[in-house]
């Protein structure tokens, strides 16, 4: 049967399509090249960085409540949803922080190198919620097709975007008999037949792979500080994971989560909320699983129980079965540092 | 006076012509339901006969259902297959498939079946092998791994 990978820029990074065999798209071929299509297509509904798109348009307008398309609401849901499952963590409304803190166009630059702002950086706290909780404001009307909130509040798209796009495309793509959609870094997987598909999980200092799953189905995503990172004008390393209390990039003790979920969205949320939450907090985030990755290069693979929850092993204490090795040697597992 | 001569039957004329009219009449319907009954048992031979040929022909085919998940995991095992070993692999399918045929037609239903499974088999392999060895997007038959990092 045949696979088809199609790998493309978007979203501000790399898309890659695999289908194999046929569907309701279509060839492999074909059902790849719709799939393309449509993420370029709602890319560019949904950016922030082109004056033109749904969600500039949204962000400039002077109302309160604002008519917006059946998948723009559909993603203000997920956004709020996202906020109160993270407890505020995984706050979509810091568009105007975001800006603030120096992304506010499309990010090509060369990434600074993981290590060297980890040595500039400010000392390592947890994040927090923002204290005004302005995720809250945000409300939708589906039935009406608007979306209500304070004239002025900038709603980033941000990861969550990606995760609906991955679950968006899945649905789709479902009738193929096996597919995986990577929306960067937001990949869901499926298939009418079940096939399992490794999915590795690459160190963020020296790209080796730190962990391999074997999934049929779901999604996997993963948060990290290390791609798009940049020095602001104080010489400060800053990039796009911002700590809602303070507004400002966060350097929690983590510099990359990968999340598992039955959903991207919720895996996006899950990976997001993980590093913000910081080391101690990480693993409680990580219901379905996933991979953390410290600062001192260090990683720790978190497996779910039957139930979704990590599982328990006898007498660790800890509450979950964690591997702990080191991400830049790639050694797994390890005993625990 | 000449005495009348009574002509008097044993039933009369009347009664006679309906006793052979019900013979007639249970003759006929008796002759009706052997029509229907040789009707009813050939078009039922005929389903079964066309039922049980349409699974023949299925199956020396190449298009066994049942063994379209087995050939997906032999595919997956012929990744590395060359396109010469393909058309060898090809070619050995053939002439299997034509022994099956032969042997089917002499040997009984089950072991028709067994042969043609084999062919089946074989033939899907080859199949996944060669879309495999001729496209040129096309990734491994087994599923590609995907790497997952930050972006």
């Amino acid at each position: 049967m045949t696979e088809v990978v199609r790998s493309f820029p978007c979203l501000g990074s790399q898309c890659t399509v695999i289908v194999r065999g046929s569907g309701s798209l279509g060839s492999p071929a074909q059902a790849a090249a719709m799939v393309e299509a449509r993420l370029l297509a709602l890319h560019a509904q949904f950016t922030r960085f082109e004056p033109g798109s749904e969600l500039s348009t949204l962000n400039a307008d002077a109302r309160d409540t604002v008519e917006v398309s059946p998948l723009m609401a559909r993603f203000a849901e997920a956004a709020r949803s996202a906020a109160t499952a993270s407890g505020g963590l995984v706050d979509a409304t810091l568009g105007s922080e975001i800006a603030r803190a120096g992304y506010a166009h499309h990010f090509d630059a060369e990434p600074v190198p993981l290590s060297a702002a980890l040595a500039l950086a400010p000392p390592r706290r947890a994040a927090a919620p923002h204290p005004q909780a302005r995720w809250r404001a945000l409300t939708v009307d589906r039935r009406a097709g608007t979306i209500t909130r304070p004239a002025g509040l900038r709603i980033d798209s941000g990861g969550i975007a990606k995760g609906l796009f991955a679950d968006v495309l899945a649905g789709a793509l479902f009738s193929h008999p096996s597919f995986a959609v990577d929306c960067g870094g937001d990949l869901r997987l499926g298939g009418a037949e079940g096939e399992r598909r490794p999915v590795l999980v690459e160190s963020p200092f020296d790209g080796s792979t730190l962990h391999r799953f074997e999934l049929s189905g779901g999604a996997v995503a993963t948060s990290g500080i290390g791609r798009r990172s940049w020095l602001d004008e104080a010489g400060r390393p800053a990039h796009h994971l911002l700590d809602p209390s303070t507004g400002r990039p966060a350097f929690t003790g983590i510099v990359q989560v990968t999340a598992r979920a039955p959903t991207a969205v919720e895996a996006e949320m899950r990976s997001k909320a993980a590093l913000l939450a910081g080391p101690d907090g990480a693993p409680s985030r990580l219901h379905h699983g996933g991979v953390v990755v410290y600062d001192d290069a260090s990683f720790r693979v978190i497996t779910p129980a039957a139930g979704g929850a990590p599982r328990q092993r006898p007498g660790s204490g800890s509450g979950l079965r964690a591997c702990r090795g080191s991400a830049t040697r790639a050694r797994w597992p390890s005993s625990r540092p | 006076m000449a005495p009348e001569f009574a002509t008097s039957p044993a039933l009369p004329a009347r009664d006679y012509d309906a006793k052979r009219l019900v013979r007639e009449r249970l003759r006929a319907r008796k002759t009706r339901v052997r029509t229907l009954r040789k009707r009813i048992a050939a078009v039922l031979l005929a389903a079964f006969v066309a039922l049980w040929l349409g699974i023949y022909i299925q199956l020396v085919s190449g298009h066994d259902p049942s063994l379209v998940a087995s050939a997906a995991r032999k595919a997956t095992v012929a990744t590395t297959v060359s396109t010469r070993n393909t058309a060898s692999t090809t070619s050995t399918a053939a002439t299997a498939a034509a022994a099956a045929a032969k042997a089917a037609a002499a040997k009984a239903a089950a072991a028709t079946k067994a042969a043609a499974a084999q062919v089946a088999t074989a033939s899907a392999s080859t199949t996944a092998a060669t879309s495999t060895g001729t496209t040129g997007n096309t990734g491994s038959s087994s599923a590609t791994a995907v790497t997952t990092r930050s972006s």
